[in-house]
């Protein structure tokens, strides 16, 4: 895709070479011009149609469906935790909420919660290996902190003012219900 | 192939100022290097801040906690922890290679390729974050620049190095061009279906206010957005606008410095009330679109008013009912 420079052909044909190198340079040029235009094509093509292998999207194309969606009623999955270390929480509270508890959820790390979609999603189609290796990062990630929790993964539904304003939750449905023990 | 071009460039308005032929070019060229070497001086920094994040996520993740996507499942055949260390510290090494070194278009691959591993770790401990993406599509696609020195290039192969830095800009803005599709798209289904939705005057409220719960983040604004719908929704409604046509915008250099200052307004917005902000983004568009070699300066404001998209639709609705007044004076008389 650079210029060419053909070696002898200098001393003997100097007005062939500069032609050589026009022509493969012109050449390079348009191949460049053609990439832009499959490029855009390209991409978009593939962010919403390569193989994503049970995950929400084929890495490193990306749809960029980010908060798309606004709404009166969101749900949304999440990990409730029902016990930590022979303790009861009642009610059971979020992942995110026990920020005494667990570094993650100090560090507000949404990585827990992209991973719980697809948690649900996996759980949801029957898919045992999808389901394994997402359920150990779980455990061995974000509840490191703790050797023994219970918890379940849920989906919640409720209207964000409201539940931002007055915490209500209006429907929740468990998915999966986990105990992580000491090894 | 000149043709499929030529119609392109009509179709989204491609208007390049051309003052002057060759020189231009040459110049062009000369400010879109300083492009390149800000882009690599960058990605040492960028490369630092990894090493960084790998030693906190290996410190914190034991070995069988990783969930490696595909370009990194090798790893675990390996000790997982020290590989993706030491794959860090080579990235940081490969930015320094790919600046000093930058005229080689194999050092420039073997950058592209360490940060994509990189980047790639950081995302195989759960779900996937986005905001190096944009940053190793750029390191990608500089790997079709010409090689060789600038001052040596035919004019072919000036035109060869703006067009890759063209296909950086436009695959940049490709994806703010996604994500606003997406907010319309969704937003017209819900208006249709007479639902709820993106083009409610609560739809900003609503978002803010479950990406709030999500994390428990309590950004500045938070509140004040959750409390005020009606002083914030035209503020949603621009931000779509500008990511809509923030592909449009790359082909109309005009728009450049505008578009660049509106997403990052828009990702200093994203903090403070959201808490979420992609610096990356924020660098590029200071790198491919302040310093755009496109930008022509000191340009009247009026030309630059009707590049905006859509800013003909009312003088064109003017014309029509003009005509239409027009035409029915006509008829009575």
């Amino acid at each position: 895709m650079s210029d060419i420079h053909v070696p002898g052909t200098a001393e003997h044909s100097g007005g062939l070479k500069v032609r050589h190198n026009t022509m493969s340079s012109l050449s390079a040029y348009r191949f460049r011009g053609l990439f832009l235009l499959i490029f855009l094509f390209l991409y978009p093509t593939l962010a919403f149609f390569g193989p994503h292998q049970e995950r929400a999207e084929f890495y490193p194309f990306f749809s960029w469906n980010l908060f798309a969606h606004s709404s009166n009623s969101k749900s949304d999955a999440v990990l409730l935790i029902h016990e930590i270390d022979g303790r009861r929480i009642d009610p059971p509270r979020t992942f995110y909420e026990l920020t005494g508890e667990f570094a993650a959820a100090r560090s507000q790390d949404i990585r827990l919660a992209k991973m719980l979609d697809n948690y649900v999603y996996a759980v949801l189609s029957n898919s045992e290996s999808g389901v394994q290796p997402m359920k150990s990062v779980i455990e061995n990630r974000f509840l490191a902190d703790k050797s023994d929790v219970r918890y379940d993964i849920a989906v919640i539904t409720y209207d964000p003012i409201e539940r931002y304003k007055m915490g209500v939750i209006n429907d929740v449905r468990v998915i999966a219900s986990n105990h992580k023990v000491a090894p | 192939m000149t043709s499929v071009l030529r119609r392109f460039r009509q179709y989204v308005g491609w208007s390049f100022p051309s003052h002057g032929g060759f020189q231009s070019i040459a110049d062009k060229v000369l400010q879109a290097e300083r492009i390149i070497i800000v882009y690599y001086a960058a990605s040492i920094y960028i490369s630092a801040a990894l090493v960084i994040e790998i030693g906190a996520l290996t410190r914190d993740t034991a070995q069988g906690a990783w969930d490696f996507l595909w370009p990194l499942v090798w790893v675990d055949y390996f000790d997982a922890n020290l590989v993706l260390e030491l794959l860090s510290i080579l990235t940081l090494v490969g930015a320094l290679a790919a600046l000093q070194f930058r005229r080689y278009r194999l050092v420039r691959l073997v950058f592209a390729l360490l940060f994509f591993l990189t980047a790639t770790s950081v995302n195989s401990t759960g779900g996937i974050n986005h905001p190096y993406h944009a940053w190793l599509m750029t390191g990608f696609v500089f790997v079709l620049l010409p090689d060789g020195r600038i001052e040596e290039f035919s004019r072919a192969s000036r035109m060869s190095y703006l067009t890759v830095l063209l296909t950086a800009q436009a695959m940049f803005m490709l994806t703010y061009t996604m994500a606003g599709l997406w907010k319309v798209v969704l937003g017209a289904v819900a208006f249709l279906a007479d639902i709820p939705g993106n083009f409610s005057s609560m739809a900003l409220s609503w978002t803010i206010a479950n990406r709030s719960l999500q994390t428990g983040t309590s950004p500045l604004l938070a509140d004040f957005v959750v409390l005020n719908p009606l002083v914030v929704w035209p503020g949603f409604l621009a931000v779509m606008y500008v990511q809509v046509f923030a592909l449009v915008a790359t082909f109309r250099p005009r728009l450049h410095v505008l578009w660049a200052y509106a997403l990052i307004s828009f990702h200093i917005g994203t903090w403070l009330t959201m808490e979420i902000i992609f610096i990356q983004h924020v660098l590029l568009l200071t790198i491919l679109f302040v310093m755009s070699p496109f930008a022509p300066r000191n340009e009247e404001m009026s030309k630059l008013i009707r590049d905006l998209p859509l800013a003909k639709v009312p003088f064109l609705i003017a014309e029509r009912m003009r005509q239409k007044v027009a035409l029915k004076a006509r008829v009575t008389s």
